[in-house]
């Protein structure tokens, strides 16, 4: 689980929905004899819950349609757009391309969900050009279709600079000013160009729209940090407390927080609150990490 | 100057390029410096994606407090997600490798990874790159004791065995403490 997806919302309930998710997917993956039912039935289980196991989708499918080509009936092609969609994410482009050819055949060229799996073909492939050219055809077509607008900046992202990345996703911002992803995307590009100020923006922005995403309270503490100023390690502070109040356990902001309130502490400026949070945030790492068992690695770290 | 590289430092750094291909790596270098040479003892995995300087200054801490005994930080390493282009530092690379050499009161060694595709196979190959800590100016090293058949050979057991799907960063730590940023298993 990335960052992001470990502040989504309600930590807690996330994770114990992606660990039932694994156990069901895990029970369905462990029988022994597999007829034509149960590959099926991992293949939906997966497509529906939005899970990403590529190489399971690519051997369930091609022995769908090796051993049980008659069983599929109505769903035919809907596998094989899910073997297309696993083929090129485990790179095995030949697969592709003649599960594309075959869709083709049946849909037509102009087909919307075939034309994206061209274009997707044709980017792994390294066959810019094409991909390009899709791309745009796709996003002219389709101006409310996030999905198309996001998977063809996607592909700037490799191909172009970081400034036209970065005006391609301030375009898309203007018709969609609520969408959270693309903030969150924005915010990432100004902080690996170091512009600071434009991330900040870019994740006040994102608790402006999901407040609940604890994620961007954390960036936004480690960023004010970064600034420097008494003020803006205050503010950090703040932001800190309100997503550890939330979920107790992030790591990630207690570490935090004792940096900021060190160099509080250390710039002379400290108030009453400081040394309590000092000291509250030193108890609770040294016992996470005993929880952990991993309190060796704290053994020569001294916390002064 | 002179830099050699140990077997677990090739290891440690492809790992984490290789655990995650999508997003830009970095990680510090521990070593031991001598007059006009630096051996390159060992890797650990900083971040994938944006270095925020509260959590740089805490795992510099932490690598001190666990590094082996008479070594210092001396660089580190950087891949940027596979492009065209020449293998370069990005710009939280510099920033970082000057805080690096600013601590050290010494030049900071920087190792490039580049994964391209050489005669349809992947390529995993290593640049050394020296910041001068007076004039912050980054140049080659001219005597680097990368060896290229050394690398690829120790990173044959970790693809075929897939240990860098096991490697911890200081991003994936501060996530869950009880995951070891000092990667014992690839040692």
């Amino acid at each position: 689980m990335c960052i992001r997806d470990r502040y989504m919302g309600s930590d807690s309930t996330a994770i114990s929905l992606m660990e039932s998710k694994a156990k069901t997917l895990q029970k369905l993956v462990s029988k022994k004899e597999k007829g034509s039912q149960d590959l099926k039935s991992i293949i939906h289980f997966i497509k529906n819950n939005n899970l990403r196991y590529p190489e399971l989708v690519l051997d369930c499918s091609l022995q769908l349609f090796a051993e049980y080509p008659s069983s599929m009936g109505h769903e035919y092609h809907i596998i094989l757009e899910e073997l297309v969609n696993a083929a090129i994410e485990s790179d095995f482009l030949d697969i592709a391309k003649r599960g594309i050819k075959s869709l083709t055949v049946k849909f037509g060229r102009d087909n919307i969900k075939v034309a994206k799996l061209a274009a997707n073909y044709f980017e792994s492939n390294g066959e810019e050009n094409e991909a390009s050219r899709l791309h745009d055809k796709l996003s002219a077509l389709n101006k409310l279709d996030l999905k198309i607008q996001k998977r063809k900046l996607a592909f700037m992202k490799t191909r172009g600079t970081a400034q036209e990345y970065i005006e391609g996703l301030n375009n898309l911002l203007k018709d969609n000013m609520n969408d959270t992803e693309t903030w969150l995307e924005l915010g990432l590009v100004y902080l690996n160009n170091l512009s600071w100020s434009r991330a900040l923006y870019s994740y006040e922005q994102v608790i402006l729209i999901t407040p609940s995403l604890l994620y961007a309270y954390v960036r936004i503490a480690e960023i004010l940090y970064t600034l420097g100023s008494s003020e803006n390690l205050y503010q950090a502070r703040n932001y800190l407390c309100y997503a550890i109040i939330h979920d107790q356990e992030i790591t990630r902001a207690l570490w935090t927080l004792f940096a900021v309130c060190r160099a509080i502490e250390r710039s002379g400026r400290s108030d009453n609150k400081n040394s309590y949070l000092l000291q509250l945030c030193q108890k609770r790492l040294k016992l996470y990490y005993e929880k952990s068992k991993s309190s060796t690695l704290l053994d020569n770290y001294s916390f002064d | 100057m002179k830099v050699s590289v140990e077997e677990r430092v090739y290891k440690k750094a492809a790992a984490h390029v290789l655990r995650y291909t999508t997003e830009d790596v970095i990680g510090v270098l521990v070593g031991r410096r001598g007059p006009g040479t630096v051996t390159l003892v060992d890797a650990y995995p900083l971040a994938h994606g944006p270095v925020m300087a509260p959590l740089l200054e805490i795992a510099f801490e932490l690598i001190d407090a666990n590094k082996p005994e008479g070594t210092t930080i001396v660089g580190l390493y950087e891949a940027v997600v596979k492009t065209n282009r020449s293998p370069t530092l990005t710009p939280s690379g510099v920033k970082v490798l000057e805080v690096i050499a600013d601590r050290a009161g010494a030049d900071a060694i920087a190792l490039l990874i580049d994964q391209n595709t050489a005669n349809d196979e992947e390529v995993i190959t290593f640049h050394a790159r020296q910041l001068s800590q007076k004039e912050h100016r980054l140049s080659e090293v001219p005597e680097s004791g990368l060896s290229p058949a050394f690398a690829m050979s120790s990173l044959e057991k970790v693809i075929r065995e897939r240990q860098y799907r096991s490697i911890v960063d200081f991003d994936a730590h501060f996530e869950d403490v009880s995951l070891d940023f000092r990667n014992p298993t690839l040692s």
